[in-house]
């Protein structure tokens, strides 16, 4: 029994620039509105409703009290997870599958009301690394170190994928920061965290993306093409830093071996036609690639002037980073890709997508990865 | 669609335990629950993690505790973090049995780790979840709102409630030393409650659930892997979830109708249509008293407004027709995200015949329930030795 | 040998800018002027104090904005006799108060009560008794613009 994707909604996007913010929730229901009137549907017609919402960079503790019925599931049966936004699209998927419901809306919003470099600061144990101050950057940071040594990669390759990263996003109508940043715009940006220039770290913006998930034949019955999941995977590593290899991203590779074996994918290369990825730094995009198996270990950067594969058209974290939302965001504009309903960047042959979905939030501890692949 | 069930579970010592960290405290419970089935790390697919961050003084505890989730070794584990407030516990639950429900996973853990001692005040963390620009400064938290509901169901059905708390409260106090999980074991008098200063008018101290640090497993199975893991599984018949509104007013206050509405698709799930005769055991949230008696009435033990009727008659108690959290409930235990957990721990113990010196004869058919939020939100589950 | 377990003290002092949107904006503007905003839902007719930016029910936006009255009806009431650590000192009561015009009740204070004994509480609030908003002489925008509701 097939489960696909049959309608996707985003609310406006915000930065800390614009004063007139809603809260988060008020962008859960614009967005999960939009997705429903896309395809003629409301609130009555969803069995279950599933949200990421991450409660420290909300706010409010149970921070879901305000999205549950924000998304329509008033006197429903909703949940929430506190991880990228792929795995509260991975959960809803699993409810379906389980053949007790036929409808899911899943939602995903972005609050601004804290700096989030600050406020993850307690994500660490009081007792080794918070003292130090570890925060998501610097863990973030440490890996592209080590990925830096460990393959003698140069900084220019890092700031030629930002380069084509922001080339995407400027060709994409729904990218938030649209400007087209050059590897020398990159390079002459100050270093925030040593080897992270300030031009390499996505900003983090406000906003939230929903989309709208049926079984086959309720799907067929509002969206002709609906785009399936064809399979989900997801894998999270250890916490401390020093029992795991910082250089490469084992539970990503995971969690690829078990979606290639399962879809018989060969050569992902040739057998996926998009990746949406998540930058959280252009070092990782490259980590990712390698963990994709596109390339070999330490050759992310042949990747970069790969001109037949599609990655990130969206524009990437870089230019639209929402967070834990991110990866829904991601997951939305494949399915409009695949759609034929991207506009201005729509791009031929979309038949087969593989979204990366990232919980960061620990920095290079106990990362989760996860993938989504879609197919028409 | 395959069956799923309960092949075991493992509960910790709780209380203050700062004889342990957060991660080993997680240990604890998956070693426990392990060797209950017979099974290593390795044999885990996929594991469930739940915790309410802010009471243990580090947000996404799961990313320090995750190594004993066994994601430090060999390939890892695919890990989810839920959090839904107090029935995160629960949410955990429902959250392992649609991995297996959906045919992704065989073997499933979910693990409800809390360590509630870590904080200073738990309200003043509860205080956190309430609205920040409307309601946070009249300094709510959880036993404020059960105050609200204690308040209006004794204006609205029964002015002496409050000696029925009492049996509630003595009740619990007594069950829990039975069960050398249990936080509190209080063997109480009437005279001790009565003497129990006020907290929060109408709720007393001892209507009131403890501050605890505790840690639970429950390893969930599809069919093929209970039946050859386990001679008595506890199998899944019924289980479902209701959100409600977080706003205050948009609810009744004196009769949990969101609970009541939840129930009917349950029971209607699990073919129960006679829950007063057909449930054997209910693990209940009753992190104040007052809630146990409106629970009884949302579930259909009772009419409303008459829960206390089920005191008067001894319904409830231990050695009752149909007893009530034989646990001591979350009266006497409450590690906030992993209490909707232990509910469920309790009640597969019950079915499976492995309570030990709580056990109930002759269970058939078990609930669980949690509830969290501003009110708002209810998990219940069935379990059944068939 | 070990010996027993270390506690380590910690503090977590993170910094939130609650933004409140454009709804609840509204509604604090309005306690400034001595104003109380509920908004109705067309759909149901049900007016909502506080606004909100939609009905939960009928799952649609709202823009009809309606004054209510600052007298109500008191629903239920507790008293707080605990000093919890971070928290407002006792002994203070609380309310959900349903204001006429509105169809729910919100939380607030109430005031000018004697809170001396817990035993005679029920003889001095009661479900159903009318209430009048108190307010502050000064006003800037918040919740407590209010100072709380006294029974009448």
């Amino acid at each position: 029994m097939k489960v696909g994707i049959i309608s996707v909604g985003f609310s406006d996007f915000y930065d800390k620039s614009i004063n007139e913010r809603k809260t988060y929730y008020e962008n859960s229901f614009i967005a999960t509105k939009r997705a429903l009137d896309e395809i003629g549907m409301n609130r009555g017609d969803v069995d279950v409703f599933v949200e990421s919402s991450i409660d420290l960079f909300a706010g409010r503790l149970i921070s879901n009290m305000y999205t549950c019925t924000a998304v329509g599931g008033y006197l429903k049966d909703e949940t929430n997870t506190a991880e990228d936004s792929t795995l509260a699209l991975i959960y809803a998927y699993m409810k379906l599958k389980s053949g007790l419901f036929d409808v899911a809306v899943v939602n995903s919003s972005t609050s601004l009301d804290v700096d989030y470099v600050h406020a993850s600061t307690t994500i660490f144990d009081p007792f080794i690394y918070r003292p130090l101050s570890m925060n998501y950057l610097s863990g973030l940071a440490i890996q592209a170190s080590s990925y830096m040594k460990s393959f003698k990669i140069k900084e220019e390759l890092a700031a030629k994928i930002v380069e084509s990263n922001t080339e995407n996003a400027s060709k994409n109508p729904r990218a938030f920061k649209k400007k087209k940043i050059t590897v020398s715009d990159v390079i002459k940006s100050e270093y925030v965290i040593w080897p992270l220039r300030e031009l390499m770290i996505p900003e983090v913006v406000s906003g939230s993306v929903s989309l709208v998930i049926a079984t086959e034949n309720i799907a067929k019955r509002y969206n002709d093409a609906p785009i399936w999941i064809e399979d989900v995977a997801w894998f999270s590593d250890g916490y401390y830093l020093g029992s795991k290899r910082l250089d490469f991203l084992t539970a990503l590779f995971n969690a690829a071996n078990k979606v290639y074996d399962k879809c018989n994918i060969m050569n992902p290369k040739k057998d996926i036609d998009l990746f949406e990825l998540s930058d959280v730094t252009p070092y990782h995009q490259m980590m990712i690639y390698e963990a994709l198996k596109l390339t070999e270990l330490g050759k992310g950067y042949e990747i970069i002037n790969n001109d037949s594969l599609r990655i990130n058209l969206s524009g990437g974290n870089i230019s639209t980073y929402l967070f834990q939302a991110t990866g829904l965001f991601k997951v939305a504009e494949a399915f409009l890709q695949m759609s034929n309903k991207a506009g201005n960047n729509q791009v031929e042959k979309a038949e087969r997508a593989l979204i990366h979905g990232f919980t960061h939030v620990a920095g290079a501890s106990t990362q989760t990865h996860s993938i989504v692949l879609l197919s028409k | 669609m395959d069956k799923v069930a309960i092949i075991g579970v493992g509960l910790t010592k709780t209380g203050r335990r700062n004889d342990v960290s957060h991660q080993e405290l997680a240990f604890e419970a998956i070693k426990t629950a392990l060797k209950n089935c017979e099974l290593d790390i390795d044999d885990i697919d996929a594991v469930v993690y739940g915790t309410m961050d802010n009471f243990d003084g580090i947000s996404s505890p799961e990313r320090f505790d995750s190594i004993a989730l066994g994601c430090g070794r060999g390939r890892g584990k695919p890990m989810m973090k839920i959090t839904t407030g107090g029935t995160t516990g629960m949410s955990l639950a429902l959250t392992a049995y649609y991995h297996v429900a959906s045919g992704l996973y065989d073997t499933v853990l979910a693990i409800g780790v809390q360590k509630v001692s870590e904080n200073v005040e738990a309200q003043q963390v509860l205080n956190t979840a309430v609205d920040p620009i409307l309601d946070k400064t009249f300094g709510l938290g959880a036993i404020h709102a059960a105050a609200f509901q204690a308040s209006r169901y004794r204006s609205t059905y029964k002015s002496n409630i409050e000696d029925y708390m009492c049996n509630v409260a003595i009740i619990n106090r007594k069950n829990a030393l039975r069960n050398p999980f249990a936080h509190l074991k209080l063997n109480i008098t009437d005279d001790d409650y009565y003497s129990s200063p006020y907290l929060v008018w109408p709720l007393r101290l001892l209507d009131s659930c403890p501050s605890s640090d505790g840690a639970v497993a429950v390893i969930f199975a599809s069919s093929k892997v209970a039946k050859r893991l386990s001679e008595n599984p506890a199998w899944i018949k019924g289980l479902g979830y209701i959100s409600d509104s977080y706003w205050w007013g948009t609810k009744p206050i004196e009769f949990w109708d969101n609970l009541a509405i939840l129930a009917k698709r349950v029971f209607k799930m699990a073919k129960i249509s006679n829950p007063f005769k057909e449930i054997n055991v209910a693990e209940l949230y009753n992190a104040f008293t007052i809630q146990e008696i409106m629970e009884y009435e949302a579930i259909g033990l009772a009419k409303k407004g008459q829960g206390w009727k089920l005191l008067d008659e001894g319904i409830t108690c231990f050695h009752g027709s149909l007893p009530v959290c034989p646990s001591g409930g979350v009266l006497s235990t409450n590690p906030i995200a992993a209490s909707g957990l232990i509910r469920v721990a309790e009640a597969a113990l019950q079915v499976m015949g492995k309570a030990e010196g709580r056990q109930i004869d002759g269970v058939k058919n078990a609930i669980a329930h949690a509830w969290g939020g501003a009110l708002q939100f209810h998990g219940l589950m069935v379990l059944s030795n068939e | 040998m070990m010996s027993k377990p270390f506690e380590i003290p910690g503090k977590w002092e993170i910094e939130y800018k609650y933004a409140a949107g454009p709804y609840i904006s509204k509604f604090l503007e309005g306690l400034k002027e001595k104003k109380i905003f509920g908004i109705k839902c067309n759909s149901c007719k049900r007016v909502y104090v506080p606004p909100r930016m939609f009905c939960e029910r009928c799952y649609v936006e709202l823009n009809d904005w309606v004054e209510v009255k600052e007298t109500g009806t008191l629903e239920t009431f507790i008293v707080v006799y605990r000093k919890f650590y971070g928290l407002p000192d006792p002994p203070y009561a609380l309310g959900l108060i349903k204001l006429d015009g509105a169809s729910e009740s919100f939380l607030h204070y109430l005031g000018e009560v004697d809170l001396s004994r817990p035993e005679k509480i029920p003889e001095i609030l009661k479900q159903g008794q009318k209430v009048i908003a108190i307010w502050n002489e000064e006003r800037k925008g918040s919740i407590l613009d209010i100072k709380y509701f006294k029974p009448l």
